[in-house]
């Protein structure tokens, strides 16, 4: 009874530990893909400028 | 980035691109010839401003020689990606390049409104009939129509969400014996009300607009200020969050759906280590906000994209990720992700902190 209740647990952790490694990754690439997009705002910001 | 490295010429050529040299004359006013002459000149273009979603929108209104807008451009803005994306592709800002200064400019009387995107919209009205109404008093000496006084918005969101929080402040009690039914019906109020029919949950854009004193007006505003005001006070007063727990509408949603599936709230060994991932994903989010000075461009959260069915194919994949994982995890997001959460672990030790200096303090006056 003891070693099913440790093994519930441990896949419940195990899920755990898969979905916010996954949540993690898609966060991140979701920021990653705000800033590169306000970073080449800048960029065309600044190229705008030199030119001038 | 910020408004002195802002070329302004190819938003002025953007606005009014029958114009091929802009005079300047005077702040934020600028006159478009044709034929680099002088002699003809064909529009006024005026830089006005207006509150966004995640702050000020600068826009840059032609204006024709009878008042007419000619064209626009938007120079800065602080949207949310894909609503902003929605708005332009969406044929709104050619809707508004047909108006005159003498028209009423509201939304859902001469124009049509996107919902979603209320702010964005919104704020772009205001910017085009502030800029158009300006050239053509000051520029073309033409009668405007006068602006409406502004009157405070008070509706059922601002109205369910004192209620809540009175029912809260009532139901918290630790007297009170049904807490826990009490607690349940503010927590689906909020899932009806500020998630499905309104979408106005707490988010980061919220805090990080208070760090960066985007300060939106108080009148038409009042919601804003209420929430963001609601959080910080029970927290840094009372200590607790009664938002996440009570009132925040993806919290119930993750609750049912964890009823549903019967999730469950069991700690894995490495808690602390993930609390403190989540921690970093909100400092990241906040570092993030006040190094680009843009309050949404961090906002990970997915509840536009649940509450308004609008977001990236991303945004749409984590938010599926989430509510299967509700069904087995007790509020997962809440528990893992979610950067208000974190937000409040921080606020708890600046809280406690203060508390400490203060009664240091009083003990040594004492002595």
């Amino acid at each position: 009874m003891v070693e099913k209740k440790e093994r519930a647990g441990s896949l419940n952790e195990v899920m755990t530990y898969y979905f916010v490694i996954i949540a993690i990754f898609i966060i991140l690439l979701d920021l990653g893909k705000n800033i590169a997009t306000e970073i080449n705002k800048v960029n065309l910001n600044t190229r705008i400028a030199q030119k001038k | 980035m910020t408004r002195k490295s802002t070329n302004l010429e190819p938003f002025l050529l953007a606005a009014s691109p029958q114009a091929d040299h802009f005079e300047q004359l005077g702040v934020g006013i600028y006159a478009g010839y044709q034929n680099n002459s002088l002699d003809l000149l064909i529009s006024y273009v005026k830089i006005s401003e207006a509150d966004g979603y995640g702050g000020p929108m600068r826009v840059a209104t032609a204006v024709d020689k009878i008042g007419n807008v000619v064209g626009l451009a938007i120079i800065e803005h602080r949207e949310t990606p894909s609503w902003y994306e929605q708005v332009k592709s969406s044929g709104f800002i050619r809707s508004l390049a047909n108006k005159s200064y003498l028209d009423k400019f509201e939304l859902g009387s001469d124009i049509d409104a996107i919902s979603g995107a209320t702010c964005t919209t919104k704020a772009l009205t205001a910017a085009v009939r502030k800029g158009s109404r300006s050239v053509a008093k000051r520029q073309l000496g033409l009668q405007v129509p006068k602006e409406a006084p502004k009157q405070i918005k008070f509706g059922v969101p601002e109205l369910v969400l004192l209620a809540l929080v009175i029912v809260w402040f009532i139901g918290n009690r630790n007297q009170f014996k049904y807490k826990k039914q009490v607690r349940l019906i503010v927590m689906m109020t909020g899932l009806v009300v500020l998630g499905f029919l309104y979408a106005k949950p707490l988010t980061i854009s919220h805090i990080n607009m208070v760090l960066l004193g985007f300060w939106p007006e108080w009148q038409t505003n009042l919601y804003w200020y209420m929430l963001v005001g609601f959080f910080l006070f029970t927290i840094l007063v009372e200590g607790k969050n009664p938002y996440c727990q009570w009132i925040c509408p993806f919290g119930a949603v993750q609750e049912t759906l964890g009823m549903i599936g019967g999730a469950k709230s069991r700690n894995t060994r490495f808690q602390n280590q993930l609390k403190q991932v989540q921690k970093s994903l909100a400092l990241i989010a906040i570092i993030a906000a006040l190094l680009f000075r843009n309050p949404v461009i961090s906002s990970y959260e997915i509840f536009g994209t649940l509450f308004n069915l609008k977001g990236s194919a991303i945004q749409f994949g984590l938010l599926g990720l989430i509510l299967i994982a509700s069904l087995l995890i007790r509020r997962p997001w809440c528990r893992y992700l979610c950067p208000i959460g974190a937000l409040f672990d921080f606020l708890k030790i600046i809280r406690s902190w203060i508390k400490e200096s203060w009664l240091k303090r009083k003990k040594g006056l004492v002595a």
